[in-house]
């Protein structure tokens, strides 16, 4: 393997601050936020939906992924619409809050000054954001305007996809979990005292 | 696109060229001047507001000049596929990858670089897709038809050119 190509697939993620002028100042540390290697496989719209083998673009080009049925655009003509769209085949509703909902997974979608797309972000945990770098890393950043400049525009557009184990979690579920639990006991020989406490013999 | 033209670049005594390739937003004039103020051959583009018929005007307001041809096409691939791996590491949108200056004047290399694409192909995934269908035209419109990742779009690119003897 040649110096150039071990160069680019290890993990460095010291161009960062320099490629988005807000890292800095908004706390990201290249060597903490840093959580993967490189990768080319996929992009920042796959990872914020939770995908690593697809990279989703609507370019009229075979090998980008983008879901069936929706247009696929030309250079420089990506709208807002059309990722929405592609958004909501995964389940994703547009909401207008960046805040962080335990019952809520969400993604902040990055649009220049004419309103391309430009880049997607994920709500990892409370106050904490994931993305992917282009053909870079992933990384956490604590803030939105973290990435916010001249290559990716400003976060203006939010999603939400209700989180599996919260739809699980529903009262219902709890009951019927509950009285699994119940019968459970009494196949066992239900007792109110453990068997282990002293005072069972 | 269906044909390439090449043409000696514009003079700098050219201000209606100079002014309208200028208007273009954020960043441009800086990448533009590296190739035509510092009369380097090679090929910007921009938005065109002069109609000539010695451009490449594909259909999305891009304006491509060719300037005259190099001999060591391999060093001048490499160079260009060096900058613009290292220029399009953060940026996730394909339109910005394949717009880069860099990208745009291997196009227009044509088929003499087709075989060093797919070199660079075979030694590591990159976007190269654009490029290949954009040289190859109608012959390579469904060389990676419905694949769907990058890696399928890649086997089937390099088995198409050990197919033509590219490779």
């Amino acid at each position: 393997m040649g110096l150039q190509t071990w160069l680019s697939i290890m993990r460095n993620c010291s161009w960062v601050p320099t490629a988005f002028p807000n890292a800095h100042s908004e706390g990201f540390d290249q060597n903490r936020d840093c959580r993967s290697d490189r990768d080319r496989r996929y992009n920042c719209i796959a990872w914020a939906l939770g995908k690593t083998h697809q990279f989703w673009w609507p370019r009229n080009v075979w090998g980008y992924h983008w879901p069936r049925g929706l247009p696929r655009e030309p250079l420089n003509q990506e709208t807002v619409r059309n990722f929405i769209a592609a958004f909501e085949t995964e389940g994703y509703v547009r909401c207008w809050s960046r805040r962080f909902s335990r019952k809520y997974e969400k993604i902040a979608l990055y649009v220049n000054p004419e309103g391309r797309p430009k880049h997607a972000a994920r709500l990892f945990r409370a106050g904490t954001w994931t993305s992917k770098l282009g053909n870079g890393e992933d990384i956490e950043h604590k803030t939105l305007r973290c990435l916010e400049g001249d290559t990716y525009g400003k976060a203006k557009f939010f999603f939400k996809r209700r989180l599996l184990e919260c739809e699980r979690n529903g009262p219902l579920t709890r009951f019927r979990s509950f009285l699994s639990r119940i019968f459970a006991k009494r196949q066992r020989g239900f007792s109110p005292i453990p068997k282990e406490s002293p005072t069972a013999n | 696109m269906s044909c390439v033209i090449e043409r000696e670049r514009p003079r700098k005594s050219e201000p209606i060229y100079f002014e309208s390739l200028f208007q273009h937003p954020k960043g441009f004039r800086k990448r533009a001047e590296k190739y035509v103020v510092k009369r380097l051959p090679g090929i910007v583009h921009g938005k065109l507001l002069r109609s000539s018929t010695s451009y490449l005007v594909p259909g999305n307001k891009q304006l491509v000049l060719i300037g005259p041809q190099t001999t060591d096409i391999a060093s001048e691939f490499q160079a260009l596929a060096d900058q613009w791996k290292q220029d399009i590491l953060g940026i996730s949108s394909v339109s910005d990858i394949v717009m880069h200056p860099a990208y745009q004047r291997i196009m227009a290399m044509g088929k003499r670089a087709l075989p060093l694409i797919l070199q660079q192909l075979r030694r590591e995934l990159d976007h190269w897709f654009y490029a290949l269908e954009f040289i190859t035209g109608s012959e390579g419109k469904d060389v990676a038809k419905s694949a769907d990742t990058l890696e399928d779009a890649r086997s089937a690119w390099l088995e198409w050119g050990y197919r033509h003897g590219y490779l």
